[in-house]
């Protein structure tokens, strides 16, 4: 047997709320699966089960909250598993398959789930097919827009506290210092131009992708900058899993990892990045993606401003800034020319590295952005 | 395709992305980031969805252009035209 617990998504983050359960009691579960859905004071996160098996049972209710650690579930670790009479039962007729997340939602917006198309497995009714049930039905206005402001303000009440917490402890624990250089993204700019006019939109590639594969890459030299902090004393993570700064409408932000974001090739990692910042915006962050970051990097993309000197997400060391694309000049060969240039800067934990090796870093990640063909290239 | 249905579908797809727009009005004149707080991949998923939304195989070179929705309509409508144009041109022959 083994217990799935109210997992720790943050630093700071003490108690969690369930949301509901998204697989049934009886149902088999593999490492990763999402088992349920948390409130947090980041939003709403997708809980995965580090255990496989079968659920047991169930000791907590959707609406709870609990302290972090606190047992949710029972898992029975693989074995005999009644799964498949449990799935046919659950399909018999009159009985409508859907989630018990599902279930909660329909029964808060009033609809009836007999009239909605499951798209999970076995055409079981999920969270989604409900909001977009929701979406056809009439609600009076002006009440659901009172709701709605109503769990917007909480939410973002909810997360501004989380970033305060986060944002005070690394300030007071983390002796942080701070180093910026100006990069010549001219070639690297060109070289993207020429590689989106061969895709099609939808594999469009922005400059930010090139900008955090370029950190990414350049990490794998300076392992004292990739890992944790924790308990007075640093531990290197020979993963690269970069946590992407996403600013959320209505204020806040959130800062997922991408798992192994030095692995992914440039396509790869454009769509890494896009699915994170739209799930991260329609709350549907998972668990893992909250609680396995090694590094951070904030990027600011084509407007703002030219600098920026970012505030390390603790327990991690160190945090890679790029400021805006901006028009600039160069020299070189005596002369200048007209180029685009990033600022890109590091903030790093002092306790585990000090500003030549800082440097490096960046000159590192400089000479990357400026040959792209060795950017670009598919090294796993 | 009329050129208000165009602006209406493009001010849906926007209204898509960013929803806190959907009780605000948007000058189709005036640059969309002006007036709504868009980023870069917001931008790439408004073009992506009026691609989607009109079927349109919005080339390379235009894809900075979609700055307001009056240049939605101009460049979709320029692009539906073409196709109209080739698809007949075909028939002809």
């Amino acid at each position: 047997m083994a217990e799935f617990r109210m997992p720790k998504l943050g630093a700071d983050m003490t108690a969690g709320t369930l949301v509901g359960w998204t697989r049934e009691i009886g149902e088999r579960v593999n490492r990763g699966d999402i088992i349920a859905e948390i409130d947090t004071d980041k939003g709403v996160i997708e809980a995965e089960v580090f255990t496989a098996g079968t659920i047991e049972s169930y000791l907590i209710r959707p609406g709870d909250e609990v302290p972090v650690g606190t047992p949710l579930a029972i898992i029975r670790e693989n074995g005999t598993s009644p799964e498949i009479a449990s799935s046919a039962e659950k399909t018999e007729i009159g009985k409508v398959h859907a989630s018990p997340v599902a279930r909660n939602l329909a029964e808060k917006l009033g609809i009836d789930l007999s009239a909605v198309k499951g798209t999970g497995p076995n055409g079981r009714i999920q969270r989604d097919d409900v909001k977009r049930a929701a979406k056809t039905v009439v609600v009076p206005e002006a009440e659901t827009e009172t709701g709605a402001d109503r769990s917007l303000s909480r939410s973002a009440e909810k997360m501004r506290r989380a970033i305060a917490a986060a944002m005070e402890r690394s300030k007071k624990e983390i002796p942080h210092y701070y180093l910026a250089s100006t990069i010549d993204l001219g070639p690297a700019l060109g070289w993207l131009e020429r590689e989106n006019a061969a895709r099609p939109i939808r594999e469009r590639i922005l400059p930010g992708a090139m900008l955090l594969r370029a950190a990414a890459l350049a990490l794998r030299d300076f392992p004292e900058f990739n890992g944790l902090y924790e308990n007075g004393s640093f531990t290197h993570r020979d993963e690269i899993n970069v946590g992407f700064a996403i600013s959320l409408r209505g204020g806040g932000l959130v800062s997922p990892a991408i798992l192994g974001t030095d692995k992914l090739g440039m396509g790869e990692l454009m769509a890494a990045m896009m699915g994170l910042v739209s799930r991260a915006r329609s709350g549907a962050l998972r668990s893992s993606e909250l609680t396995e970051g090694t590094v951070t990097v904030t990027s600011l993309g084509e407007t703002g401003v030219e600098t920026v000197l970012g505030v390390i997400y603790p327990p991690q060391v160190a945090l890679i800034g790029f400021g805006s694309i901006r028009e600039g000049v160069t020299v070189a060969d005596g002369g200048i020319r007209a180029t685009k240039l990033v600022n890109a800067s590091l903030s790093a934990d002092h306790r585990v590295s000090d500003g030549q090796r800082g440097s490096a870093l960046l000159a590192a990640i400089g000479r990357l952005l400026e040959s792209p063909e060795e950017l670009w290239q598919e090294k796993k | 395709m009329a050129r208000e249905e165009i602006i209406a579908t493009a001010l849906e797809v926007l209204r898509g992305i960013a929803p806190e727009t959907a009780s605000v009005a948007i000058d189709p004149a005036r640059d969309i980031r002006e007036q709504v707080d868009i980023d870069s991949m917001d931008y790439l998923n408004f073009v992506i969805g009026l691609d989607e939304a009109f079927g349109a195989g919005i080339p390379e070179r235009e894809y900075t252009k979609f700055t307001s929705l009056d240049a939605c309509a101009d460049i979709i409508g320029r692009l539906a035209a073409g196709k109209g144009a080739a698809a007949k041109g075909e028939e002809g022959r």
